[in-house]
């Protein structure tokens, strides 16, 4: 993929050059003007395609940057260039004033108060005028950029640059943030990171791209009105976004230059050029129908599939430190420092929490959903060092506890203690980051990243031996993309997300769960060494009984809310209740084999 | 003293029934319907149009409401066939996507100069202290209340509404249970598409503007369903009420009347700021 960056880069440079070269006045003017509308596309592909967030205001934040574009040249000397980052910023911080009332809860929020936000901003701001258009003080760009085919040039660096930005981000820790986030919000809070601030930082950085937009803009026709940044605006321009696929350049690219070039050509063939939205909108329907992505996406595709029918796997880079260490002596998480890592025979590593009675402790858990009881005065302990399991039918509440210990359950009574500490008031992500980890009945990890990138997430920021663990598990190379990955692999892969960053104590949900043959018993093997190989003690959602009494030290049965056994699984799952319990009440006699 | 013109009642009638609309769909079609208020002035423009022509109005109404609900019908059907499983996000984006193209039609149709929309009853109005109310919006403010009513007892009470909200909760689910989808689906969406035209229509010789501002209405219309939660009718029902109320203040003082379009959104602030106290998760485990 390296390679075609390299050459996507260079026929862009390639095309802009010449079109600076041989390109007439009118042609100028409308490839700039196509230019800018990439940029604004742009933005939109960071805050939908990334972080799976509806803005309905993009052209607004373009109007802002153009408004304080027009304010700075009216009012001060500033060069024009300066102002350009100016604009950049006054719609970033519009941007966050606006996303913390909406991004907070989830759901539909944004693209409603987006919407109000933009018409409220367009009839009581935008309608009064920008700012020197009475006066008639047009804006002018600098004067290294003066002409026609100069400003072209300034927008083409411009929006390559910016491009080039965004796609830095959306391979470092912030753009993959964007990706798990429009995954799932659950999962971003359980790697201990704050779902408000990764949305929200999505939303800044596409609204400071659409205020660089607008800055241009308004430099590009000297004066705007209102009229080029009405709601309307916005969601026409999402739509030609959302047609070709804005997450990647190329597709923001080609949504800019039809933006500009359809009403165009409609008007050359004798068309009326409002026809344009409308191709836009069937267009916008019919990708969004086809899946994710917008044509971009189908053509990189088709590209894939014309080069290597196959996928060779890319050799495995060397990633940092060459042991799976475990924990320093103290029983203090070993985060952020490598002392205490040493190696150890893996019979013999001392667990974290070495001494402690029990490092998870739940006291009287109770939870009600309406008149059902889910959970009734649970309480257990998980000793340091060990694999307890929590087996229990359908709906006996274990999935529900998971919920409780991870804080994604706002109230229930009892509490939570982990090392000594009551966590149980506090959210996901504080448990999170205080080293209670966990993982889900259904995979959410985003499919956009890499097998490596995903795990340099779930570690935080020390960056552990992230080969080391693969091994362990026998997932594949860091570099793989995690959509070529068939579902149990990624089950697997968040598995070991969990457990990477050495946490207190990992919660797992049914992680076998669709596992079969070689591929199981290898996972099997893997989890039962989590303790001794992170330092990590292991709380076992599991229905599969063999995987139980392979990996467990000791059993809990839970039923309708309630404990009914606890113990070793030999004796746990012969219990008489237990097998009750499984295989209904007048079979009391029958053991499971 | 609270000062309500025609234009005000007329108003908060065609933001109430628009909120209601919103709010009936997204519960029983999952999809926050971004078209209602263009897709109700096509049927507001269709029956001036054939009024302008020389039809009788009843028969320019009904030609009006006939096609709003069968414009409705067909962007249910739309995603009833193509975003039933598709996650909200997308589903919402197809929603504008769809707004984009109702917008585009209607000004190749009917082009954004205003035009003059038939008074249903002229001359009808009471006046009570500041407050003028006519005929058409009375109408309209019934019509809304009686579909509040009508609503909650169908969601609550009926085999219908346990059929449509087992569809958009659980569309696949409910295909397996021989819920027929796509005539529920037409039915929802043209009943919604009805009666948001049936109020425009009344009130819209009482609004000023083009089509674009009778589609335009959106805005007041989603602080309405906002207000509702996007879930409560009556809240909803009151939420366009309390918008337009609020709108109208803005005429107490000329320095006031330019910010009468921030309403909406001073609204929706307010109303956003007071619903997140506490963070909600998604259900997905």
């Amino acid at each position: 993929m390296r390679h075609a960056d390299v050459a996507g880069a260079a026929a862009y440079v390639a095309g802009i050059l010449l079109i600076a070269r041989f390109a007439d006045e009118f042609w100028l003017f409308l490839l700039t003007s196509a230019l800018i509308t990439a940029l604004v596309a742009v933005s939109v592909g960071v805050i939908y395609d990334n972080a799976g967030l509806l803005s309905l205001c993009q052209m607004t934040f373009a109007g802002i940057g153009a408004w304080t574009v027009g304010w700075l040249s009216h009012r001060t000397d500033l060069p024009f260039l300066a102002q350009l980052p100016l604009a950049a910023l006054v719609a970033l911080a519009v941007g966050v004033l606006v996303g913390i009332p909406a991004l907070r809860l989830r759901g539909l929020n944004l693209a409603v108060f987006t919407l109000v936000f933009s018409a409220a901003v367009s009839r009581v701001i935008f309608a009064d005028g920008f700012p020197g258009l009475l006066e008639g003080n047009r804006v002018r760009p600098p004067g290294f950029a003066d002409g026609d085919a100069g400003f072209f040039l300034l927008v083409a660096v411009a929006l390559g640059l910016v491009a080039a930005a965004v796609a830095a981000l959306r391979r470092a820790r912030l753009g993959r943030w964007w990706f798990s986030v429009r995954r799932s919000e659950r999962a971003v809070a359980a790697l201990g990171r704050s779902v408000v601030r990764t949305k929200l930082s999505a939303f800044a950085v596409s609204a400071a791209i659409a205020g660089v937009a607008g800055g241009l803009l308004v430099a590009l026709n000297g004066v705007v009105s209102g009229a080029s940044f009405e709601p309307l605006e916005s969601m026409t321009i999402l739509t030609a976004a959302l047609m070709f696929g804005a997450g990647h350049f190329e597709g923001a690219l080609l949504a800019g230059l039809f933006g500009r070039l359809i009403p165009n050509f409609l008007s050359d063939l004798g068309l009326p050029q409002d026809i344009a939205p409308m191709i836009f909108a069937a267009g916008g329907l019919v990708a969004l129908s086809q899946g994710e992505g917008g044509l971009s996406a189908a053509l990189r595709a088709g590209l894939r599939r014309l080069r290597s029918p196959a996928v060779a796997p890319e050799p495995v880079p060397a990633l940092v430190a060459p042991t799976v260490g475990t924990t320093d002596a103290t029983g203090q998480p070993d985060r952020g420092s490598s002392e205490g890592d040493h190696d150890v025979d893996p019979g013999t590593r001392p667990a974290k929490d070495r001494g402690r009675v029990s490092v998870l402790t739940l006291q009287r858990i109770s939870v009600d959903y309406g008149a059902v009881r889910a959970l009734d005065a649970v309480s257990l302990d998980v000793a340091p060092g060990t694999i307890l399991g929590l087996i229990g039918p359908n709906g006996a509440g274990k999935s529900t506890l998971v919920d409780a210990v991870a804080g994604f359950i706002s109230s229930h009574d009892g509490t939570v203690t982990l090392a000594g500490e009551d966590i149980g008031r506090l959210a996901p992500r504080q448990r999170a980051r205080r080293g209670v980890r966990r993982s889900f009945q259904q995979s959410h990890v985003p499919l956009d990243l890499s097998v490596g990138g995903y795990l340099d997430l779930a570690s935080g920021h020390s960056g552990p031996p992230l080969t080391d663990a693969l091994a362990h598990f026998g997932l594949p190379p860091a570099t793989t993309p995690v959509r070529s990955l068939d579902v149990g692999t990624r089950r697997i892969l968040e598995v070991c997300g969990t457990v990477v960053s050495r946490p207190r104590v990992v919660l797992l949900d049914e992680p076998a769960a669709g596992l079969a043959g070689h591929t199981r018993e290898r996972f099997v093997t893997a989890l039962a060494a989590i303790p001794s190989t992170f330092g990590s003690s292991v709380l076992l959602i599991e229905h599969d009984l063999d995987v139980v009494a392979a990996t467990c030290d000791r059993v809990i049965v839970l039923n309708f809310g309630r404990v009914i056994a606890d113990g070793p699984p030999g004796e746990v799952l012969t219990h008489p209740a237990v097998v009750a319990a499984y295989l209904g009440a007048s079979n009391g006699g029958a053991a499971p084999s | 003293m609270l000062t309500l013109t025609v234009a005000a009642t007329a108003a908060a009638g065609a933001y109430a029934m628009l909120g209601v609309s919103i709010v009936v769909l997204y519960r029983m079609a999952g999809v926050v319907n971004f078209s209602v208020a263009v897709v109700g002035a096509f049927g507001a423009y269709t029956t001036a149009v054939a009024f302008g022509r020389g039809w009788p109005f009843g028969a320019a109404m009904v030609a009006g409401i006939v096609l709003a609900a069968a414009l409705a019908t067909l962007t249910g059907l739309i995603f009833a066939r193509f975003f039933a499983t598709a996650d909200s996000a997308a589903r919402t984006a197809a929603m504008i996507a769809a707004t984009v193209g109702f917008f585009a039609v209607g000004f190749r149709i009917f082009g954004d100069a205003p035009r003059s929309v038939p008074v249903l009853f002229p001359g009808v109005s009471w006046s009570a202290g500041n407050v003028v109310v006519t005929l058409s919006s009375i109408i309209v403010i019934g019509a809304a209340i009686l579909t509040v009513l009508v609503m909650r007892w169908v969601l609550a009470r009926t085999r219908l509404g346990s059929q449509v909200r087992a569809m958009s909760e659980r569309p696949v689910t409910a295909e397996l249970l021989g819920v027929p989808i796509y005539a529920r689906t037409a039915t929802v969406w043209g009943f919604t598409g009805a009666v948001s035209a049936f109020g425009m229509i009344v009130v819209a010789s009482n609004l000023p503007g083009g089509f674009s501002s009778l589609g335009f209405l959106i805005f007041p219309a989603m602080a309405a369903a906002l207000i509702g939660a996007f879930r409560s009718l009556p809240l909803a029902f009151a939420g366009g009420l309390v918008v337009a109320v609020i709108e109208s203040l803005s005429s107490y003082r000329p320095s006031w009347a330019e910010y009468r379009g921030a309403v909406p959104f001073l609204i929706a602030l307010v109303v956003l700021l007071w619903t997140q106290r506490k963070q909600v998760w998604d259900a997905a485990r």
